[in-house]
């Protein structure tokens, strides 16, 4: 499924009227009432087709203030992109492991050594495992 | 000052937890009867229409996640699992695992009351405030982790699960719970994504990631936020909260009266 395709399963919302500034008038679901929004869709293929994201192998691009930097030197006048609707996380992949860093924290670098090295072997006894049920 | 739905460290939950506690101390966190208690505590919160299916899975790609649609919440086992064992080879005091896995649980838990929240009020600050970190959530480079700390609803959930959890071993001293661990693991969350390296970021966490996926000013002056609502929403703190925050970053001692 697409990125485009997500957007509108997740917004789960009636549009009505398209508005000359480029929001959209739509329903909301379940109390009905309605509220303006901005077409996000159109703005990210046209007003902010400037936007780059940082190449994550450039470990040097992910420092905070070069990336401030970056931003300011393209900015565009100050608008606010207002509401949004988006009603559920489901197409968020949720790959972030960041929690992980609280544990990785309270371990010393020997201890998360021995504990990769016990995860390793562990894996390896699993594998095996599943190896011998595969000829089984 | 808005109105949120927000966990409240009442008698009967308080037992709840005191009881889970000890039961945890004993036993798997996946277990059946774990599971139960975590249905009383969504039940005491009284958002059980909103998650009834507790789910504890090993492929999971995050620590935890609240999926609405489905009404679950899903704990990552396997990551239990790694703090286990870092507990069996003698790394880790169990109290130190069960603050993890609590702060986990309770994290999520404040997902759902955001949900409550945007579902259940009318209140346009916070509706609006939740749904552009929905929408700056769908935008963002996935593959850029750093982000992730500093959305809106994940800083607030960051640091309501951390200060529950704070507050439940100071009222419950006797339980032993490690309430210094407890005060760092706040103060770990308090600052998450804020302060790296012992330096505050030269904004606030909204107007970052404004600047860096939207390229356009964020205009806090929209929103009438109190000073305690600056932190738990990332928007620009008082030069002296930022003073107290890398304070308590460097001392690992909370220097900043938080709700």
């Amino acid at each position: 499924m697409g990125k485009k395709d997500r957007i509108n399963n997740s917004r789960n919302i009636k549009i009505q009227i398209s508005l000359s500034d480029g929001r959209m008038q739509v329903q909301v679901p379940g109390d009905g009432s309605t509220m303006n929004v901005y077409n996000f869709e159109n703005q990210k293929t046209t007003k902010h087709s400037h936007i780059h994201y940082k190449d994550e192998n450039d470990k040097e691009s992910k420092h905070i203030n070069r990336g401030i930097a970056n931003a300011a030197h393209t900015f565009d006048k100050p608008e606010h992109p207002t509401i949004v609707l988006v009603k559920s996380s489901d197409d968020f992949d949720y790959k972030y492991e960041s929690l992980s860093e609280r544990f990785i924290s309270l371990l010393s670098k020997e201890q998360l050594m021995m504990l990769k090295q016990q995860l390793n072997t562990m894996n390896s006894l699993n594998d095996n495992v599943k190896e011998k049920e595969k000829h089984l | 000052m808005i109105q949120v739905f927000n966990f409240n460290l009442d008698k009967e939950l308080n037992n709840i937890l005191l009881s889970y506690y000890s039961y945890l101390k004993q036993n798997n966190f996946s277990s059946k009867k774990s599971i139960e208690y975590i249905h009383y505590i969504l039940e005491n919160l009284d958002i059980k229409k909103y998650a009834n299916k507790i789910i504890f899975e090993k492929q999971l790609l995050a620590n935890g996640f609240f999926d609405p649609n489905h009404c679950s919440i899903t704990i990552n086992e396997n990551y239990l699992e790694k703090m286990q064992l870092a507990y069996n080879m003698n790394f880790l005091k169990k109290e130190i695992i069960i603050i993890e896995f609590l702060t986990l649980l309770f994290h999520e838990i404040k997902h759902i009351l955001q949900f409550k929240t945007k579902t259940e009020t009318s209140n346009i600050t916070i509706n609006d405030i939740l749904n552009i970190s929905s929408y700056l959530k769908q935008i963002a480079n996935k593959r850029e982790k750093y982000f992730h700390n500093l959305f809106p609803d994940e800083i607030d959930a960051n640091i309501s699960s951390g200060l529950f959890i704070y507050n439940f071993a100071n009222q419950n001293k006797e339980l032993e719970l490690d309430l210094e661990n407890a005060e760092k693991n706040l103060i770990y969350y308090l600052t998450l994504g804020y302060i790296t390296n012992g330096e505050i970021l030269p904004c606030s966490q909204i107007k970052f990631l404004y600047h860096n996926l939207l390229n356009q000013e964020f205009l806090e002056e929209q929103y009438n936020l109190n000073n305690f609502e600056n932190i738990f929403y990332g928007f620009t703190k008082t030069e002296e909260q930022n003073k107290k925050l890398l304070k308590s970053y460097q001392t690992q001692k909370l220097c900043l009266d938080i709700k």
